[in-house]
């Protein structure tokens, strides 16, 4: 089976840490966190932390040329995508595929009425065209000018991971010539109030791998990268930003919500991301791990990980900077992998504390520069979807 | 890719519920008590299909879903507006994940395979299909389950009603739930049919229908059937973003008896995305 | 509230709450552990027992953690509830 690295030629992003590929470059150096208390969106939770993108659904409109009468969930993914697409200089966007991976969809905006309408009442029906999940791909594919296949992806926390891994099969079986792949997820009262109900909120800004951690702060934002063969990219003349080398999906089939305590789901999601990418887990540069910061990922993460790794590689969760960006997660922590590759840039695991009691590794706690050809990262959701991707220097 | 079973069901009027789901008595109890029906319904029918093909755990679970479990969305809504500034109950949302029902039937097989979940609305389940036969081309001994499954709520026939749903679609034509689960494989062995095409593109797709005789071609309801010399198959299915599902399995039957047909092309599309699937007796 | 109505009351609510469907009242013995071996109850039903305690007892459980304790059988959940009285 064709198993050649797939050339990563654009990325976008948009998170807590800013607007950009540069601005999130420019924090994940500083180390700076983009946790904090609402600052822009009316939700009513003065109570909690969170990982926001600190510009209004008007301003995020106005960076894409669109009305802001639609979903933040759709206006994050038209800012990131359309700076990948800028960034890999792709001008003829009929043939792309687009695979996009969102779990709020249009709640954001239907939330507000829904319950009138199960009431039966007639309230801001214009948004219930818009709420399905699929309907945010649609849009943004029309808003960009994609004429190929669309597909919305839906596996929760590993959802844009996902999407990056069909991307790249599709690539390789020569079903598309060139795949806008990526995630996004705002800010919405239905997720903040989920995750609350299920305690697995801190109510303090997150400390993933801490000992005493208590749990995620909810984020959001969108990422989105251009994949192509390593062919397609030398025949337009770019070059790749860096090599996506393999991937696997995993299902832990352990329990809905909690991973299994020997961490047996992420372990064989990441030993056979490794085994389809041909890298050996001693050639690792760094992890950029899921850690969300419950007390049950971390802990059965970083197991999973020691019980990979000979020599833990260093790791870290940047969801301690930008919280938990859901299914916009896994793209854009292949943004920062990649930004690590690139630059050689180690982000720092934002608040650590103590080191977890049974294990033996601490991620890293402050920037750091040094030489990364491989990067392996994971992203795991409800389900059991465990996903991981390996990055490498082109 | 090779068809071993297939298990459908259609719910197509709130008095239908007396009709037998697939499977219902293959759920884990444990499992089942945390199920609302139309869930349990979703899991049953994929439980069926494998027992149908005698595959006691699939290789991998491809689905699709126009909107997911819409029963538990609700009630988590319903959850927030009830208890605003207390405590809420976590089972709903929980479920209200689109991937809840290839999440339960992991958890129920022990299947640690790949697991994926689509939502394009009537070009969802064409997406599964496709990742099935990739994953069938690149693992041809594996046996894979492939399906796709909406529910139905009042709620979405007072916004059929108001948005223009009968000028649309038709009277003869509502707001349903339904189901199909397939499994599927790389060899033939007993397979009788196989799924020979699935495409995903352009609108502009649909200008190509086939014009041989022995075969039949079924549009749904996002179709225009004049276009495609096509008849619809919306008004057997009922109306929801799983229904190509469920007319391919239908249409599998009718394949099946129909010795003058040898092949059953379904067209479907999703605003500028259309879908093509084409089945085929082996 | 006298404790064996207290407890027969708890039995209900946790059917109700958990949707037992085919556990009856009967089936749930004062002293049976309601987590692992016997009513089989997972991390997903503590929560849903803590909600159960604030909505109809108005007892607050801050810290998910203590649900092990609390939680172990219908006695110790009776216990905990006329201790916060």
């Amino acid at each position: 089976m064709n198993r050649s690295p797939v050339a990563i030629t654009g990325i976008g992003a948009i998170s807590a840490l800013g607007t950009g590929v540069d601005a999130q470059l420019a924090a994940l150096r500083e180390g700076r966190s983009g946790i904090a208390r609402l600052q822009v969106l009316d939700l009513p939770f003065p109570d909690l932390f969170f990982g926001e993108v600190k510009e209004t659904s008007a301003q995020l409109a106005q960076r894409a040329g669109t009305t802001a009468d639609r979903s933040r969930t759709l206006l994050l993914a038209q800012v990131a995508a359309a700076e990948a697409l800028a960034h890999a200089r792709i001008t003829d966007r009929s043939a792309l595929t687009l695979l996009s991976a969102s779990t709020v969809g249009g709640m954001d905006r239907s939330e507000a009425f829904a319950t009138e309408w199960i009431a039966g009442g007639d309230r801001g029906l214009d948004r219930a065209a818009h709420h399905p999940v699929g309907d945010h791909a649609l849009l943004l594919a029309h808003h960009l000018g994609v004429r190929g296949m669309v597909s919305t992806i839906c596996t929760a926390c590993s959802s844009s991971a996902n999407a990056l891994v069909l991307g790249a099969w599709l690539l390789r079986t020569g079903r598309a010539e060139v795949v806008l792949a990526g995630g996004t997820d705002a800010l919405c009262g239905f997720t903040a109030h989920g995750f609350r109900s299920l305690s697995a909120m801190d109510m303090q800004p997150c400390r993933p791998f801490s000992n005493d951690r208590n749990g995620m702060n909810l984020g959001e934002g969108a990422a989105y990268l251009v994949l192509e063969t390593v062919e397609h990219a030398a025949q337009r003349g770019v070059e790749p930003l860096a090599l996506f080398a393999g991937g696997a999906n995993t299902n832990d089939a352990h329990h809905q919500t909690a991973t299994s305590p020997d961490g047996e789901g992420p372990y064989q999601a990441m030993s056979q991301a490794l085994a389809n990418a041909g890298i050996a887990p001693g050639t690792v540069d760094l992890v950029n791990a899921h850690g969300t910061g419950t007390e049950n990922n971390d802990l059965t993460e970083q197991t999973a990980m020691e019980r990979l790794f000979m020599h833990m590689p260093p790791f870290v969760s940047t969801k301690s900077a930008t919280g938990h960006t859901l299914a916009a997660a896994g793209a854009l922590e292949a943004v920062f992998s990649v930004l690590s590759i690139r630059h050689g840039l180690v982000p720092a695991n934002l608040r650590f504390t103590a080191p977890i009691e049974s294990l033996r590794s601490t991620p890293v706690i402050a920037p750091m520069q040094r030489s990364i050809r491989t990067v392996l990262s994971t992203s795991f959701g409800f389900g059991g979807n465990d996903t991981a991707i390996v990055l490498t220097a082109s | 890719m090779f068809i071993r079973a297939a298990a459908t069901y259609a719910l197509l009027s709130a008095s239908a519920e007396a009709a037998p789901t697939p499977g219902m008595e293959l759920l884990p109890k444990p499992m089942a008590r945390r199920m609302p029906p139309p869930l349990r319904r979703a899991v049953a029918c994929g439980l069926a299909a494998l027992d149908h093909a005698k595959v006691e755990r699939p290789d991998g679970i491809y689905y699709a879903t126009g909107l997911g479990c819409l029963l538990d969305t609700q009630e988590f809504l319903l959850e927030i507006e009830r208890n605003a500034g207390g405590l809420l109950s976590p089972t709903a949302f929980i479920r209200s994940t689109h991937n809840t029902v290839p999440g339960l039937l992991a958890l129920a097989l022990k299947a640690q395979g790949p697991n994926l979940t689509f939502s394009q609305g009537f070009i969802g389940f064409h997406a599964a299909l496709l990742n099935a036969m990739m994953h069938v081309e690149q693992h041809p001994m594996h046996s894979v389950l492939v399906g796709a499954s909406d529910e139905h709520l009042p709620l979405l026939d007072h916004l059929y009603a108001r948005l223009g749903g009968e000028a649309r679609f038709g009277s003869a034509v509502r707001p349903a739930e339904g189901g199909a689960f397939f499994v599927v494989s790389g060899e033939q062995q007993e397979s009788v049919f196989r799924i020979a095409d699935v495409r995903i593109a352009n609108v502009d797709l649909l200008e190509t229908p086939s014009a041989y005789r022995t075969e039949a071609i079924q549009a749904g309801p996002t179709v225009d059937p004049a276009r495609t010399n096509g008849s619809s198959y919306a008004e057997r299915t009922g109306l929801h973003q799983s229904a190509p599902a469920v007319a391919l399995a239908e249409g599998l039957e009718m394949l099946r008896t129909q010795n003058g047909i040898a092949s059953l092309v379904l067209l479907d599309r999703e605003e500028d995305l259309a879908g093509l699937i084409r089945a085929e007796r082996c | 509230m006298d404790p064996q109505a207290l407890k027969q009351q708890l039995k209900e609510q946790i059917i109700t709450q958990l949707n037992l469907e085919e556990v009856k009242v009967e089936d749930i013995a004062d002293d049976k552990p309601l987590f692992g071996e016997g009513l089989g109850l997972d991390s997903i039903d503590a929560l849903e027992l803590i909600v159960l305690l604030e909505r109809h007892y108005g007892i607050k459980v801050t810290d998910p953690k203590q649900g092990q304790t609390i939680f172990r059988s219908v006695n110790t959940m009776a216990e905990f509830i006329q201790s916060q009285k």
